[in-house]
């Protein structure tokens, strides 16, 4: 009975103290320098465990009334995007993005071409037909990545503990190529706080028919 | 050689730029010619009542498409005003097409062709881009214009600028369009050159200014009003909207900015190179150029402004000892502000007018006025929105005493348009 106690006590110190086995959350707040909140900002953490991601469940880049939704999707490098297109209009998707170029050709309401995004990277989406049909997804190579909601918020479960780069992309971000990155020290558990003020440009203003 | 073919060669020069394009290396795939996502349409079902002037579509001096009865009293109309069938051909991933055929009871002949060209519109490989259309087409000066039918978005009735677009300004023309980014600022230019525009100005001088939804189509003529006696010999008693009289074709260029930020601008230039001299049954060839500017900007979230100042000058006739038979300055500028509530909209559009006759005071072609627009757009679903329209216009023409009419007169309007899109 003692030394079964002895080895369960073992096993959880070592459970403990093994990298990783702990895992800490990170909720990452963004604002504007005038604080208001930003949504669709990418938040990515690459701990220095490293942890690759796993393409799981769907990834849908919906049209609908003449938009893309959402209008910024993570997704990790291997998943299969599709495009369905939910007006009674075609749609011509198309991407120039070094990333990932491809061009899903005239497709009609009820069809849902799909793309692999193979590489990591930003895949900005446009429309043949419709110009002022706009959206991006971002291909993460890390496991630990998510989107801000509305009230810039965004919060990544599971980390593990240790020395980590964090990194923020927006469309819209005035920094160099979008980005904005520092190191963080995560605590083997608990709930850790990051916050980021990102300087944005105007959305561009598109006809509104 | 080009005018005897009449009418049908609108559809005829389109139809051969499509075919064109059809033989254009193409996935079966990309083709889509019959589908019925090859056909679109709308249809306008309308209930108005205006007070006032008749209106110019009677053969009036009013500016709106419904005037009152006889001693200016009310007067009540339900119509069908508008129906519109389009085909929308694709007939590779970049060569696409559209014929737009529209009924206009104002309209002789109707049904009639309102649109017909071809878009050669390749999927862009880099920020750079470029697009080319051909045909029967408006020049893109309208903000307040979209849709293939070519209808207004937030209202009933476009602002003057752009009803006299509707009327006079549409072309037979090639464009080309290049684009470019740098930095998150976009430029765009287009230019353009375009035939069968040479009766352009004919109803900004002898009727003035409008605001109405009632479309050029190919082969249509809008009526006149009393012509002043002077004028009454020499020109046709209603005018002709696609001529070409002087075989000289027109130009125009369009020069757009869009900021990394919510605003957009633009200049247009539009000149149709008519010696002004140039006559088939007392249809004249004018020479009218003008400059257009157009702003759109969003403020927060829900608010949408636009505008677009015009002006230009429009010379007409033989020189005489007074000067030429017209020669008349025109502009006009609205500001439109659209609220969105949900997926309704409120809109509010006031727009001033004005032209200035610089010859023979034997025919008078000054004006000016001003109105003011209050509009409400309710989205029923996909297909249908009806739209409620409140519509002041005070002008002051002194032409209108060649017809009997009082110079100065004060209109009010009231519309509800169903409008049906499929
Ligand atoms: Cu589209």
């Amino acid at each position: 009975m003692k030394a079964q106690l002895a080895i369960l006590s073992a096993i959880a110190l070592l459970v403990a103290l093994s990298p990783g086995a702990r895992a800490a959350d990170l909720t990452v707040s963004v604002r504007t320098a005038a604080g208001k909140p930003v949504a669709d900002a990418v938040i990515m953490v690459y701990p220095q465990a490293g942890g690759a991601p796993r393409p799981s469940g769907t990834y849908r880049m919906t049209q609908h009334h003449m938009m893309f939704d959402p209008f910024v999707m993570v997704a990790p490098v291997g998943a299969e995007v599709s495009f369905p297109n939910l007006d009674t209009v075609r749609h011509h998707v198309y991407s120039f993005s070094p990333t990932k170029p491809f061009e899903l050709k005239l497709y009609a309401k009820g069809e849902a071409p799909s793309v692999k995004m193979d590489k990591a990277g930003i895949v900005a989406l446009g429309c043949n037909i419709h110009d002022a049909m706009v959206a991006f997804i971002r291909v993460v190579d890390t496991a630990y990545a998510a989107k801000t909601d509305a009230q810039g918020k965004a919060t990544i479960h599971d980390l593990p503990g240790g020395v980590a780069s964090l990194r923020v992309w927006h469309p819209y971000s005035k920094a160099k190529a979008g980005e904005t990155a520092r190191a963080i020290n995560l605590a083997r558990d608990g709930a850790a706080a990051e916050g980021f003020t990102l300087e944005l440009r105007a959305a561009p203003e598109m006809k509104h028919y | 050689m080009i005018r005897r073919l009449g009418p049908c060669r609108f559809l005829a020069v389109a139809l051969s730029f499509g075919f064109l394009g059809a033989g254009a290396p193409a996935a079966h795939a990309e083709m889509d010619l019959f589908s019925r996502r090859a056909f679109a349409g709308v249809v306008d079902l309308r209930l108005a009542t205006a007070d006032g002037e008749k209106t110019f579509v009677d053969g009036g001096f009013g500016k709106l498409r419904y005037g009152g009865d006889r001693s200016g009293d009310w007067r009540v109309k339900a119509q069908v005003a508008d129906v519109a069938l389009i085909w929308k051909p694709q007939f590779s991933g970049a060569f696409s097409g559209l014929v737009d055929v529209e009924a206009q009871p104002e309209q002789r002949p109707s049904p009639d062709l309102v649109q017909s060209f071809v878009v050669f519109k390749p999927v862009p490989k880099s920020d750079f881009r470029y697009s080319a259309r051909a045909g029967l087409y408006w020049p893109e000066i309208s903000l307040e214009h979209g849709g293939p039918a070519w209808t207004v978005a937030e209202t009933i009735t476009p602002s003057a600028i752009n009803a006299w677009v509707g009327e006079e300004v549409k072309v037979l023309g090639a464009e080309a369009h290049v684009q470019n980014r740098f930095g998150g600022h976009e430029i765009g230019l287009t230019a353009g050159v375009f035939t069968d525009d040479d009766t352009s100005g004919t109803l900004l001088s002898f009727r003035g200014w409008a605001l109405h939804d009632i479309k050029s189509t190919a082969a249509d003529r809008f009526p006149l009003p009393t012509l002043s006696p002077y004028m009454r010999t020499k020109q046709a008693p209603d005018t002709r909207s696609r001529r070409e009289l002087d075989n000289e074709a027109g130009w125009y260029a369009r020069l757009e900015w869009r900021p990394p930020a919510p605003f957009s601008l633009n200049a247009f230039y539009y000149d149709n190179r008519g010696d002004g001299v140039s006559v088939i049954n007392k249809q004249w060839s004018w020479d009218t150029k003008f400059w257009n500017f157009g702003a759109a900007a969003r403020v927060g979230d829900k608010l949408h402004l636009s505008s677009q100042l015009m002006f230009g000058r429009t010379i007409m006739g033989f020189p005489s000892a007074t000067g030429r038979w017209v020669d008349m300055k025109f502009a006009s500028a609205y500001l439109l502000a659209t609220r969105e509530i949900g997926e309704d909209s409120v809109s509010g559009r006031f727009d001033w007018f004005e032209t200035k006759d610089l010859t023979t005071p034997q025919d008078n072609a000054n004006e000016d006025g001003w109105s003011a627009l209050a509009a409400y757009r309710h989205r029923l679903n996909e297909h249908l929105n009806l739209f409620v329209e409140a519509t002041h216009i005070e002008s002051a023409r002194p032409g209108r005493l060649y017809g009997a009419v009082p110079a100065e007169q004060n209109q009010n309007q009231l519309q509800a348009s169903l409008r049906i899109s499929f």
